[in-house]
């Protein structure tokens, strides 16, 4: 495996016999597993940079980050001592809002890219479901919604609005999301926040790029609004060649329509 | 010659039998009743709260039973023009007894349409804030944060003020305190939006918020309001009173205790002088 799929990936089946202990730094997030015989004790904390690129699979892990260390233990009964470790996306949507002021102008469209940070959910062997899902970087809380009263909580994010692959960097605990945007009114769309329906999407790995999600295209019809017409395309990204590996969505979306562009109060 | 022992005994059996028709047709409409009463349940608990769910089923139940009441009464013989002009009677005497009681359950009726709050909502009416456990035909019944039980009759619900606390998803929550004359407002300000964008449970939308509001008379006064999920309101409100604090006096910036200028003047020292200036 080169240089780059090395530093990309970190999930997989680990072998972790009891007294063992391994680590994981994933980007912002610091994870040690430790197995004792009846038990998993589950060590994580996480540091303060969201795009803190950096990967290290170890035997053990020196806490060192501002946040505070959290443990966790889970009482397990199988004989089988591996562990594995998926990514797995955000469980709610995110909104995610340009660094800087970004305006498609009336009647174009635009192809761009933002990011999200991926989940890692940890699941012994044998047990069905993952025992815990620890987000890699902990995006705020925020609402998402034409009034304080009807709308949805979501995760911030910010984004760059990247509208090149080779501007992406490429970062083993984010997922990026190809948006198409539509813009069919007459008026220009000041982007000040996109709602990504991220728990909606499936997550893929390409050996050359990454982790990615499916497509979504977003259309703004003047008549519709704030509303706006969500597609989200079934197979993996033109823009990534050579899947290898595939996690679903955690949930089926219904309908079509999306408050994707209001602005709040 | 009729014989009587058997004309008695014929007419004790039919009196008899009346009174086994009327029985069974009151059990049966007390199973019926049940059955009814659960059926509706099952087909509609996913669509009615448990309040409405409670009061219609109960509507159905009390229904069925007094329809086959009234037809085992019916079979006794007794005429049902006559039972409702009784019953009518009793009602208006009842009313003017019960009048209390009869505003509660038309309350009920109003509050059970109006639904400003649902069981499980945390509400505050009067000095009583509490979650709401059950209700009834008369009254609401609430669990106070220290565990007390309050009863509240449905006619002072209807005419009081209810805050129901738990119906939106989101809130605010207002600090209000006050920071040193001395102080750099416009550095004061971005302390304190950082230090709420800091804390990932304060929703970054709707933006924390300041709002200065006064001159007072040991500095000056303040407000930040910052949003949370209903769920994380608690942890929010009392984290960020703990990092505000931490950030303001990392940045040393001064919350100030109450404070009084004293200006003192010594009218001995003020003759003293005068009389210099005279000599």
């Amino acid at each position: 495996m080169d240089a780059v799929n090395q530093a990309l990936k970190w999930w997989g089946s680990w072998l972790i016999e009891p007294g063992e202990r391994r680590g994981w730094k994933i980007g912002p997030l610091d994870l040690e597993i430790e197995r004792h015989e009846h038990e998993l004790r589950i060590r994580h904390a996480h540091g303060s940079d969201p795009v803190d690129s950096s990967l290290e699979i170890s035997k053990s892990l020196a806490f060192s980050g501002p946040g505070e260390l959290l443990t966790e233990r889970f009482p397990l009964q199988t004989a089988n001592h591996g562990i594995r470790l998926s990514p797995i996306l955000a469980d709610r949507p995110v909104v995610t809002r340009p660094e800087s002021a970004f305006t498609i102008p009336a009647f174009a469209d635009v192809l761009l890219f933002v990011s999200t940070p991926v989940w890692v959910a940890l699941q012994p062997e044998g047990l069905e479901t993952p025992v815990c899902e620890l987000p890699t970087f902990r995006p705020s809380d925020t609402w998402f919604g034409a009034s304080t009263m009807e709308g949805t909580l979501a995760y911030a994010s910010k984004t760059a609005c990247r509208l090149s692959l080779d501007e992406l960097p490429k970062r083993p605990h984010r997922a990026v999301t190809p948006i198409r945007i539509f813009n069919r009114a007459a008026s220009s769309l000041k982007l000040e926040r996109i709602l990504v329906p991220v728990p909606n999407l499936i997550l893929f790995y390409s050996e050359d790029q990454g982790l990615w999600t499916q497509t979504i295209s977003l259309s703004r019809n003047e008549e519709r609004g704030g509303l706006a017409e969500l597609e989200i395309e079934r197979d993996s990204p033109d823009s990534v060649d050579s899947v290898t590996a595939e996690w679903p969505a955690r949930e089926q979306r219904e309908g079509r329509l999306i408050q994707a562009f209001q602005e709040i109060f | 010659m009729p014989d009587l022992g058997s004309i008695s005994g014929q007419l004790n059996l039919e009196q008899l039998l009346m009174l086994a028709r009327a029985v069974l047709l009151l059990l049966v409409g007390i199973v019926l009743a049940r059955v009814v009463g659960r059926t509706f349940e099952r087909a509609t608990e996913e669509h009615l709260d448990s309040h409405r769910l409670q009061v219609f089923r109960r509507l159905l139940s009390y229904g069925t039973v007094t329809l086959f009441l009234i037809a085992g009464l019916h079979e006794l013989g007794f005429q049902l023009s006559v039972l409702l002009g009784a019953a009518g009677i009793l009602t208006v005497a009842l009313g003017f007894a019960a009048q209390t009681s009869a505003t509660n359950i038309v309350s009920g009726l109003f509050l059970l349409g109006e639904r400003p709050f649902s069981v499980g909502d945390v509400i505050r009416i009067g000095n009583t804030t509490g979650e709401v456990i059950s209700i009834d035909l008369l009254s609401a019944k609430i669990r106070t944060f220290d565990n007390l039980f309050v009863r509240i009759p449905n006619e002072t619900l209807m005419k009081s003020e209810i805050t129901n606390l738990t119906r939106f998803p989101i809130r605010r929550h207002d600090m209000t305190f006050q920071l040193a004359y001395r102080e750099d407002l416009a550095r004061a300000q971005e302390v304190l939006i950082e230090t709420a964008d800091k804390n990932p449970l304060c929703l970054e939308e709707p933006r924390p918020l300041v709002i200065w509001t006064g001159y007072a008379d040991s500095g000056v006064s303040v407000q930040l309001s910052v949003w949370a999920s209903r769920e994380n309101f608690l942890a929010v409100r009392n984290q960020v009173y703990i990092d505000l604090k931490t950030a303001l006096h990392a940045e040393g910036i001064e919350i100030p205790f109450p404070q009084l200028v004293i200006h003192h003047d010594d009218p001995a020292s003020e003759h003293r002088e005068s009389l210099q200036d005279l000599s």
